[in-house]
């Protein structure tokens, strides 16, 4: 069990057991997810197939690229995000064709567009294992 | 199923509410709701359903369902708390229908009720974030504005919608709301006092965002024979939707533009009524940012994938218009204590077809329809509501 960072708008990050495996391979420096044998890449990661009630998913390297699938430039937000603000979060559509919703850093907002194409950087967030988008 | 009507609605005055407790508020609306009936008494009713979202978090009081009973002095044989987060209220509307339309009671309470200003503004967020996906999305400073604003992002780059045009949908909402009695805020606004006011999330500024409020709403529902001997003019539900999608976060949304749940939610109910989005004269949506207005016109039917700013320009989204959306002014104006907000629709769009709207009337409207949604825009549920002949 990680110690929680406090003050932010959620209480329970870890223990997720059935996707551990997402976190230790995160704390490898590798950004993975789950894919069913019938349905594709799933995200988030799960052991069970949402569509299709499977458990046979298995653990895949993602590539870490894709594009901006849609964006926002936020300037207001609970004091747990203070320091970030204002901060750019995107959805981004991963070249495996999954919607990942995470932060961009390294970038100004008025040079992103939709398609603008980004990687996913595996760094800290709130002292947790975590990552954000950077233009690729 | 047997028909089912409703014979008294009632709302309490919106806003910052810190002159009465949660409790007190929740039979405020009780009060106006009975008293709009002839002669319905709490001890009359059968089934309770409460809608609140997080009276936990607002007011540090778990089990509000039961608080109802006492306040009231009633001993319903059916009793719930619906939380669906902001679609509490239309989620308790259709379990109360489910109730009457089954033959389980004669005769069901619906309130909805959220206390929200009782906490400092930056905690009311906090509390509102919890209906984002903890992990996957809140962590990375998802919040509800920045989710809509990532939704309006999107609608821009496959439809095309500028600024001004979602402002027009603020614009009209506040005009609404100056009229209603009852709303937060009373007063009218410009595009530019839209475009002026900060920036919360691009391209969603302060005053496309609907408000923190407190307030209570209240509806009661019998058997459509029945209704007679409890209003003069009873409104009857004649159709009820309600859809989720497969999916939490926007992760698994099959569209961020079309929202496939209000799509299959407005179809069951539309089927259910046998009627068509042309059909309806009003109607009530949740419009808790100005982008989620513009595709719930098109979702709801009332002009095809990809016109709503061109309905928003065409005016007739106002009263007196083709098609009259948040005559009471909407979540933007008139206030969104989340868990009373469903139930306040069902009841604007009740006086309305009675004729009671007053300075906001639409005229001659018989028919109407309510629409409520939850978190990511993935669960909606629908009513439509028509005048008994």
């Amino acid at each position: 069990m990680t110690e929680q960072p406090t003050d932010l708008p959620y209480t329970l990050v870890y223990p997720q057991t059935q996707i551990k495996q997402f976190w230790d391979n995160l704390a490898q420096n590798k950004f993975t997810t789950t894919k069913c044998p019938k349905c594709g890449v799933l995200w988030p990661p799960k052991s069970t197939c949402p569509n299709c009630g499977d458990k046979a998913a298995e653990w895949i390297d993602l590539k870490g690229t894709g594009e901006i699938y849609a964006k926002t430039l936020v300037g207001a937000a609970p004091p747990a995000y203070k320091e970030l603000l204002p901060y750019i979060l995107a959805v981004g559509k991963l070249d495996e064709g999954i919607l990942v919703v995470a932060r961009v850093e390294k970038a100004k907002y008025e040079d992103l567009k939709i398609g603008t194409p980004i990687k996913i950087e595996i760094k800290k967030s709130f002292g947790l294992d975590s990552y954000v988008f950077i233009p690729a | 199923m047997r028909p089912v009507s409703v014979v008294g609605v009632g709302l309490t005055q919106w806003g910052k509410r810190n002159d009465v407790s949660l409790g007190e508020l929740i039979v405020e609306s009780a009060e106006h709701a009975f008293k709009d009936t002839k002669g319905l008494e709490p001890k009359d009713i059968e089934a309770l359903y409460l809608a609140n979202a997080q009276s936990e978090r607002f007011t540090e009081q778990a089990h509000p369902a039961n608080l109802v009973a006492e306040f009231l002095g009633m001993s319903p044989k059916v009793a719930s708390r619906i939380e669906m987060a902001c679609a509490s209220g239309g989620a308790a509307i259709r379990n109360a229908f489910f109730a009457i339309t089954s033959g389980q009671a004669d005769s069901a309470l619906v309130i909805g009720v959220e206390k929200m200003c009782n906490v400092p503004s930056p905690e009311a967020m906090r509390n509102l974030c919890l209906v984002e996906d903890l992990t996957w999305e809140s962590f990375h400073g998802m919040i509800p504005p920045s989710g809509f604003a990532l939704i309006a992002s999107r609608y821009m780059h496959e439809y095309g919608v500028t600024q001004e045009q979602l402002a027009k949908i603020a614009v009209k909402n506040h005009k609404n709301g100056s009229k209603n009695p009852i709303a937060q805020f009373r007063k009218e606004i410009t595009i530019e006092t839209v475009l002026e006011s900060p920036m919360i999330a691009h391209p969603l500024n302060l005053f496309d965002c609907s408000p923190i409020s407190d307030g209570s709403a209240a509806a009661i529902l019998v058997p459509a024979k029945e209704a007679r001997k409890y209003n003069d003019t009873p409104v009857d539900v004649i159709g009820s939707g309600q859809f989720m999608e497969p999916s939490f976060n926007c992760s698994n949304m099959q569209s961020l533009t079309t929202w496939r749940a209000l799509v299959n939610a407005a179809n069951n109910a539309y089927s259910m009524a046998k009627l068509k989005p042309k059909d309806m004269d009003l109607a009530e949506t949740h419009d808790c940012f100005t982008i989620a207005e513009l595709i719930e016109y098109e979702d709801l039917g009332f002009c095809k994938k990809g016109e709503g700013p061109k309905l928003v320009d065409s005016g007739d989204t106002e009263i007196g218009g083709r098609i009259p959306v948040n005559p009471s002014g909407g979540l933007k104006s008139k206030g969104h204590p989340v868990g009373a907000t469903g139930v306040a629709q069902i009841a604007e769009v009740t006086e309305q077809l009675r004729g009671e709207g007053g300075p906001r009337q639409v005229d001659g409207a018989t028919t109407g329809i309510t629409q409520n949604l939850s978190g990511f825009a993935t669960h909606h549920v629908v009513h439509i509501l028509r005048r008994q002949n």
